[in-house]
């Protein structure tokens, strides 16, 4: 009865699987390829290199080894989606492939194939075919990195923009203080966001001088954000509520975000189908290596706004540790009303039982054109808010004067302060986290002052911006000494506009190109011309406009 | 509320975005949406197949996907392929149960869901992903091609036939577009749907204008005329010459084959079957097939010519071969099965599908590698094109439509052949006539709408010629 049946499957079986050995057969005698391999970089410094067999297609190798590569078509170089960023010459587009590179790629794609400008170019991977070792880049989408899933269970508002959240993680995490976790951004939620603020946003980019990018739909966002604990099952992150622009606020029309940045505004929202405590969220890491150095040094925290986080982790850090060694703690902030007042008696504390702790708030005034001296009635309602013990010690330390009447603590930035509190020392390592022109302005400084070694000056770099703007700011430090070397008359001065040209004209507006080839001409200036100090001021009224 | 406003929005582009075929720049399942699209009920069978297959044959290969990858590329195609034309088979099994009208009307598209493009590109990227991530997104783009489907059919349906699943909406004096019924009309429909859906959409922002649109356009036209100038198939004065010369030679052929009786009657024989498929039933234009890849190959004059001349090979010798595959094996071990059994098992009645796919993969396969290793030249020209028409849905039909109908081997042959030569003469035209740049599209959506439009204005033409009697 059943014998029929299992010849005709034996019959189909065979039929298949003779056409499959001739395939293999083929395969094998002619279509073999010599042994390659393919290196796959991402973000967060990932790095996997593969052996694998050429003559393969780069997509088909990216999915059988478990990369995410969308491809709605199947390989077939319909519908453009398997893009992928190549750092090695492969060959330029065959002709399927063209219709789906703009102008502006395949003139990148030209120029890095014919004069080698650049560092990499586009292809389908649909279409390469790895004859060679390859290196590629993969965004984060396409790896599998691991998800966690948390709840927001408390929001804290700290100062009048900053707020604190509490992530209870779906199962404890183990990471370091410093390190941070990246949130992700639901897509439709950042699409929205565009479509409310773009005008805003597109604003905001050009008096900021940045790059305006317009919403791509496709992918998935991402926005870091340090720890600023220590326990494995709660995670606090420190949020900033201001808006891009600190002179505008929402309300008159400035920006609440640019891109990413509007963690805070999803995890504010209520959603009706929520039946759990707290929102849920969801995020990979945790990155970074912005920890505690281990062996013993001088350690200068230097926090600054949203900054604060990382900075108080390591803090707690340093004192679960009982480090003995000297630590001073600089907290830049616009006002009192900025500081926030839930940890300054801790702070304080540490100060009085530590002699070797300092704790320095230096209050700047920026973008309000006001006194920080003088409190306002915002910074005394803060200041009220604090428990009288607190309010004894502000006052005992010398940061509030008797009638409350005024900041009696520094004023100005921070880095005309460091050789008030600080010598030069080999030993001395920082820790920075803040706004851009915090860092970059205080690195300067100490490494002009301090004689700060680069490594030793730690931070965490969301932008991608920050550390080519330090390795800028070591090479202006040795072209100064090149120019004291070289006895031109006003040396001091011409530094200074340089380093004001460089700073606040081209790192703070993420230039980083643009500073490049500045000191590049500079250098050149130094080494070929005749009339050194007219060439460099020539140089930098052209930058002046 | 903010949550439900959510929702909905999550909901509406759910649909919407990333479409396949009403929104996505480079259209998939098009052949499908476009032939079976003239009434509601066969959308409905159309869309729940699509479903059925995708989900059902990757929870199968699901588990094996290790397997697929450990037996290499090679073999990938083929793996996929069986257990995919296995679900079609069951599915089209119950489609003659449970409503063998639409069935029947419908039959040759449910056979060619195994080479859907949305089917086979949603598992192939679901293997890299966990499974239940995979099923949603195997589920939305299924849901999105179905709600495409029952889209045309509704503004198809009513034009055309003035019902709605068969109950009359329309007043039996309203004019009847019967444009509309025929294929013809699918290409209009789809195109002034997207037209038409086009700004509501943008101002939805459901779908965003590309950004680098116009400048997209001004880079085609600069770097454009370098291959086209380049006229590897222009006509220069001694080409046409020898055509000239050619054509006399055909026509002379044609006058004095009759003094050759034998040749006189294969020739009454085969020339309607390839005047036959290369205009009035061609794979394009009536039987609306090989859309996909023809509106994108058609971009460019060049990748045109090879694609079409990869196409031609492919369908001719795996047709050939699938016939040999079909009459001498699976028929004749159906009739040596025929004596053991008490129970008659057609095996080329179920499962021609299956063997018809796995040859064509296993020859394209073949072929690619052979030619990679001795032909190196005609590889780079020619071999991309070859490995991307292995599921393509015109080489399968091509074997499909000839011949389990029993037809004989060199007419299955002579059939796909044609079918090949129609493809590639359209893909060039629509390739010539985008080069034209009738209207200044400004971005790959317009362009690829406008490609459809033109494609409409093709098929009535031949239509229209199809309707003059020679023979």
């Amino acid at each position: 009865m059943l014998t029929p049946l299992f010849l005709g499957a034996g019959i189909l079986a065979v039929l298949v699987l003779a056409l499959s050995l001739v395939c293999e057969i083929v395969f094998q005698f002619f279509g073999r390829g010599a042994k390659q391999k393919l290196t796959v970089i991402s973000d967060d410094e990932f790095k996997k290199e593969l052996n694998i067999e050429g003559g393969e297609r780069l997509l088909s190798l990216l999915q059988n080894n478990g990369f995410n590569i969308p491809a709605a078509c199947g390989g077939m170089a319909t519908c453009g989606q398997c893009k992928v960023k190549l750092y090695t010459d492969v060959g330029l587009y065959t002709a399927v492939e063209t219709p789906h590179f703009d102008m502006r790629s395949r003139e990148n794609a030209k120029k890095f194939l014919e004069d080698g400008i650049g560092d990499s170019y586009e292809r389908l991977a649909c279409q390469v075919r790895v004859e060679k070792d390859v290196r590629l880049y993969l965004s984060k989408d396409a790896l599998h990195v691991k998800k966690y899933t948390a709840r927001a269970v408390k929001k804290i508002l700290i100062t009048s923009d900053k707020m604190e959240i509490w992530l209870k993680p779906s199962k404890p995490i183990a990471y370091k203080p410093g390190q941070y976790i990246q949130l992700m951004l639901p897509e439709d939620f950042v699409e929205e966001h565009y479509k409310k603020y773009e005008t805003h946003i597109k604003k905001a980019c050009e008096n900021l001088g940045k790059e305006f990018i317009p919403y791509k739909p496709g992918n998935t966002m991402y926005r870091g954000y340090s720890l600023a604990s220590y326990e494995p099952d709660l995670l606090k992150l420190i949020v900033r509520l201001a808006p891009v622009d600190p002179s505008k606020s929402v309300d008159s029309g400035g920006a609440p975000c640019i891109g990413p940045s509007c963690v805070h505004h999803y995890i504010q929202e209520q959603s009706l189908w929520n039946f759990f405590l707290g929102e849920k969220i969801h995020f990979t890491g945790p990155y970074g290596h912005f920890s505690l150095k281990t062996e013993p040094h001088t350690a200068v925290f230097v926090a600054g706004g949203a900054g604060l986080a990382p900075i108080l982790a390591l803090l707690e850090q340093w004192f679960i540790d009982e480090r003995q060694e000297k630590a001073i703690f600089f907290l830049g902030e616009r006002r009192l009303q900025d500081i926030p007042m839930m940890y300054l008696p801790k702070w304080l504390k540490w100060q009085m039982q530590n002699p070797n702790f300092k704790f320095i708030p230096v209050l700047s005034g920026a973008f309000r054109d006001d006194d920080p001296a003088m409190l306002n009635e915002i910074d005394k309602k803060c200041f009220l808010s604090l428990a009288d013990e607190g309010k004894q010690l502000a006052k005992k330390q010398g940061y509030i004067d008797e009638q409350e009447q005024q900041w009696q603590g520094e004023k100005g930035f921070i880095g005309p302060l460091l050789n008030k509190y600080l010598t030069p020392d080999p030993n001395i390592v920082f820790y920075l986290c803040g706004p851009a022109p915090m860092t970059v302005t205080v690195i300067d400084a100490a490494a002009n002052v301090l004689n700060l070694q680069k490594e030793n000056a730690l931070f965490d770099d969301f932008t991608g911006t920050l550390t080519p703007s330090v390795d800028i700011l070591y090479q202006k430090l040795e072209l100064k000494e090149k120019m004291f070397a070289l006895n031109i008359p006003d040396a001091g001065k011409i530094i200074e506009k340089l380093t004001f040209t460089l700073v606040v004209q081209l790192l703070l507006r993420d230039k980083i190109e643009e500073g490049y080839t500045f000191i590049g001409k500079v250098r050149n200036i130094l080494e070929t011309s005749g009339q050194k100090d007219k060439d460099l001021a020539a140089l930098l009224d052209s930058y002046k406009k | 509320m903010a949550g439900l406003k959510r929702h909905i929005r999550k909901t509406s582009k759910f649909f919407l975005r990333d479409n396949l075929i009403l929104t996505a720049g480079a259209g998939l399942g098009f052949c499908s949406a476009l032939a079976v699209t003239n009434k509601l009920e066969n959308s409905l069978t159309m869309g729940l197949g699509v479903l059925f297959v995708a989900m059902g044959s990757f929870s199968l290969i699901y588990p094996f996907r290790r397997l697929i990858t450990i037996a290499g590329t090679h073999h990938k195609i083929s793996l996929l392929m069986i257990i995919v034309s296995v679900f079609v088979t069951i599915f089209a099994l119950f489609a003659q149960a449970f409503v063998p009208e639409v069935a029947a009307s419908i039959r040759a598209y449910i056979d060619l869901i195994t080479t859907n493009c949305i089917v086979l590109a949603v598992i192939s990227e679901g293997l890299t992903v966990p499974f239940w991530e995979a099923q949603k997104k195997i589920l939305k783009a299924c849901m999105g091609y179905a709600f495409a489907l029952v889209l045309l059919a509704f503004l198809r349906e009513p034009l055309g036939f003035g019902t709605v699943m068969g109950f009359s909406v329309i007043p039996e004096t309203f004019p009847r577009v019967v444009l509309m019924v025929t294929p013809v009309g699918g290409f209009f429909a789809l195109a002034g749907f997207r037209l038409l859906m086009r700004p509501f959409l943008l101002k939805a922002r459901i779908v965003y204008q590309e950004a680098a649109s116009c400048e997209c356009a001004a880079a085609e036209s600069r770097v454009s005329p370098v291959p086209v100038s380049r006229s590897k198939f222009g006509i220069s004065r001694k080409s046409l010459i020898t055509i000239g010369l050619g054509v006399c030679l055909f026509i002379s052929i044609i006058v004095h084959i009759r003094t050759s009786p034998t040749l006189h009657t294969q020739f009454l024989i085969f020339l309607p079957i390839l005047m036959n498929a290369l205009f009035f039933d061609g794979i394009v234009l009536s039987k609306l097939l090989g859309i996909c890849p023809l509106l994108n190959k058609s971009r460019q004059i060049d990748a045109a010519w090879k694609m079409g001349i990869a196409v031609i090979i492919v369908m001719t010798l795996s047709t050939a071969l699938n016939w040999v595959v079909y009459n001498k094996v699976l028929i004749m071990g159906s009739d040596v099965l025929a004596k053991y059994s008490f129970m008659p098992i057609r095996l080329e009645k179920i499962f021609y599908l299956t063997v018809f796919i796995v040859t064509i993969a296993v020859f394209v396969q073949t072929l690619s590698v052979m030619l990679r290793k001795f032909a190196r030249t005609a590889y780079e020209q020619m071999g991309q094109f070859l490995e991307l028409i292995t599921v393509n849905c015109i080489v399968l039909a091509s074997a499909t439509f000839t011949i389990p109908t029993g037809a004989s081997f060199m007419v299955s042959t002579l059939t796909a052949f044609g079918y090949g030569l129609h493809w590639l003469m359209v893909t060039v035209w629509l390739a010539l006539l985008r080069r034209q740049r009738l209207f200044v599209p400004t971005n790959a959506w317009d362009e690829d709408t406008i490609a459809i439009l033109l494609l409409g204005i093709m098929a009535a033409i031949f239509t229209g010629i199809g309707m003059i009697r020679i023979f």
